[in-house]
């Protein structure tokens, strides 16, 4: 067992990081695909067999050499109010990840360090978005004091700073199960929600690279593609249905097995003051989030969703645009209506969004946006007539009123609500999302008029917290202010204690 | 402090409203034209060089000419405008933002929610005497608001009012 004393000195990774280290490596290379196709091309083109596998060989040592250097200079320390990390072949550089900036400490169990039974806890901060550490490789004891060690002076600090009425110890128990998942919900959620590019990653993007490669292809399986196409029509509508059924398929299937790999065995549990979330096929994630850290609520429910009665539950926190790391949310996948609004209320006493009473937004904006896009159709339209042949100018007809149809669902979605101490706001197409959000949490709010909105009484109004912004187009002017003074009134006026509520 | 419950009277709440609005310094007005301005003037410089150097024909180029002069027009006008729609309110527990021409956007700052702020100062703006004031809060990432065109004096008051609030929190 590890004592505060020896974390507070410079402590090394076991060298299993190693294997942590080359993951990452590989990680950043799949995320750099499009920038390697020209490298990858090159070494296709290079003289000889042997040369070509002496290229990949060094490339795989020098993967390997980074690895094993970047575990050597790896090192890290747990101070009194801050996580020092020292790292860099190179250039070397130090880390200070304060206590209180820290909003995450997840364990992975990734699939390369089970067998040994070790862990990686990946350590998230509120700063920039880059500044996430990984600890690799730690024993689970180790892992689990060092957690301890975080979490507890993280909470000191916190009672030293602002009154946290949070006891620190309630995060580490797991808490009561609130709720499971089993490979028939898994299954749902593929199918309801497009998880493909999990696994397609950039590989659909190539096959559109590629695309002028596939009548070369052809021509080799001994088709000619001019032949090919004079054949009748009929012939070329099934072959498309089926391709089409074929696509479909695979990217429902890819879907699913998506879903799986990333939600197999989900549990989520609840103490007071957090859940903590299980989840992953091969690498196993262990989430855990306060209570209090969530900005906002989201009920999402797609078209299939509401076909098979089902929706997911976000619970969001503090978000930087730029990651859109899957680990700054809870997701909770394909549950029911009930389920979901039990989970909430978890967090925050909400009725039922549905049974709310929507102000909604008005007709004149759905007007707008169809005058906007009517005259930019119109001008593409006149643009073929003229230009190409005036038959041509009907080519964008569907494409307009398919869009029409869009806007005006999107329209009639549009609403805004507020109950107790709460504001949700709703929107989708033809699914429905419904945002909760706590007014006190607000960061901003702004008000939009145009001189034509001020004469017919309208507004534009947009509430921002942290995770997320609600944005309500063309609603009354006093509804509008209304809410607006309400959600002030809710961060500005002291709380039931008498200081400001903080809205982490 | 003990526990009250209130009965928030209608005066008190925060009528967002009834913000008092000052406009920003009219120098803001002032050197945003004469930027824009300048820029057009040296557009149609380079325009006017060009057109005698590659002999640009007749109904072309006097066209040409038109159209920048025309969008330079609009575009200083707009300039001007836009200076002049931009203004701030202060209250005991938020900043107010004032701005754009058509689009009028009024946008609340919460003190209690800011992050921190910042005052800038441009190479022209310093030589004017006038400032601009960032307000930073959780979650984008970039600025809630930019209040330009502030005299000195003034946008660090600005400054000191949102600080003192979050150390009185």
């Amino acid at each position: 067992m590890t004592s505060s004393a020896t974390l507070a000195d410079w402590q090394r990774l076991s060298a299993w990081s190693v294997l942590h280290n080359i993951a990452s490596a590989l990680r950043h290379l799949v995320n750099n695909f499009f920038a390697l196709i020209p490298l990858a091309y090159g070494i296709t083109r290079l003289p000889g067999e042997l040369i070509i596998g002496l290229v990949l060989f060094a490339i795989v040592a020098a993967i390997v050499l980074w690895a094993v250097l970047h575990y050597r200079t790896f090192a890290y320390s747990l101070r009194d109010d801050s996580v020092l990390v020292r790292q860099g072949i190179v250039f070397k550089k130090q880390l200070d990840l304060a206590f209180v900036r820290i909003q995450n400490v997840t364990f992975e169990y990734p699939f390369y360090l089970r067998p040994m039974g070790l862990v990686t806890i990946k350590i998230d901060s509120a700063g920039s978005s880059g500044d996430e550490v990984y600890l690799a490789a730690l024993e689970a004891d180790e892992a689990e004091a060092i957690r301890k060690e975080i979490l507890e002076r993280k909470a000191h600090l916190a009672r030293d700073d602002v009154a946290d009425d949070a006891p620190s110890s309630d995060l580490l128990e797991a808490g009561d199960l609130l709720i499971d998942r089993q490979l028939p919900d898994l299954i749902l959620h593929g199918l309801t929600n497009n998880r493909a590019w999990i696994i397609l990653g950039g590989v659909g993007a190539v096959i559109g690279q590629g695309g002028d490669q596939i009548p070369v292809f052809v021509m080799s399986l001994g088709i000619d593609p001019e032949e090919f196409f004079s054949q009748s029509v009929g012939m070329m509508l099934l072959l498309f249905a089926s391709a089409l059924v074929l696509s479909v398929l695979i990217v429902a299937g890819l879907s699913v097995l998506g879903s799986i790999f990333s939600y197999y065995n989900f549990h989520l549990y609840g103490t007071n003051d957090a859940f903590s979330v299980h989840r992953g096929l091969l690498t196993k994630h262990e989430i855990h989030m306060r209570k209090s850290r969530v900005q906002t609520i989201l009920f999402r429910e797609d078209w299939l969703d509401r076909v098979l009665g089902r929706l997911n539950l976000v619970f969001e926190q503090l978000s930087h645009k730029q990651a859109g790391m899957m680990d700054e949310k809870v997701l909770v996948p394909t549950i029911t209506r009930q389920q979901a609004n039990e989970l909430a209320w978890e967090v925050v006493p909400i009725p039922n969004p549905v049974d709310l009473d929507f102000a909604c937004s008005h007709i004149r904006y759905f007007a707008k946006l169809a005058i906007v896009w009517t005259t930019l159709y119109v001008v593409v339209a006149a643009g073929f007539g003229l230009g190409l042949e005036w038959k041509l100018a009907a080519l964008p007809l569907p494409l307009w009123a398919t869009h029409m149809v869009l806007m005006y669902l999107t329209w009639l979605r549009k609403g805004i609500a507020v109950d107790g101490e709460m504001i949700i706001g709703r929107g989708g197409i033809i699914g429905i999302d419904y945002v909760v959000m706590q007014a006190y949490k607000l960061q901003g709010v702004s008000f939009t008029q145009s001189p034509f909105m001020r004469r017919r009484g309208l507004a534009t109004l947009k509430l921002r917290v942290a995770s997320r912004s609600i944005r309500m187009p063309f609603i009354d002017v006093t509804v509008a202010r209304q809410i607006m003074d309400f959600g002030l009134l809710e961060v500005e006026a002291p709380g039931s204690h008498g200081d400001h509520r903080s809205w982490m | 402090m003990a526990f009250t419950n209130l009965n928030v009277s209608l005066a008190d709440m925060p009528e967002s409203a009834t913000v008092a609005r000052h406009g920003v310094d009219s120098r803001h007005a002032i050197i945003n034209t004469v930027v824009s301005l300048l820029f057009w003037v040296v557009v149609l410089v380079v325009l006017t060089v060009i057109g005698f150097v590659k002999s640009i024909p007749y109904p072309q180029f006097p066209i040409l000419v038109a159209a920048v002069i025309v969008a330079g027009i609009v575009v200083t006008g707009h300039a001007y405008a836009a200076a002049r729609a931009r203004g701030y309110g202060v209250r005991e527990h938020d900043l107010t933002y004032y701005s754009g021409v058509f689009w009028r956007q009024q946008s609340v700052q919460p003190l209690a929610r800011v992050q921190h702020v910042e005052v800038n100062r441009g190479p022209i703006e310093k030589r004017a005497g006038l400032a601009s004031v960032k307000m930073f809060s959780a979650g984008s990432g970039s600025a809630t608001f930019t209040i330009p065109g502030l005299p000195l004096a003034v946008a660090e008051d600005l400054r000191e009012h949102a600080l003192a609030h979050k150390v009185g929190m």
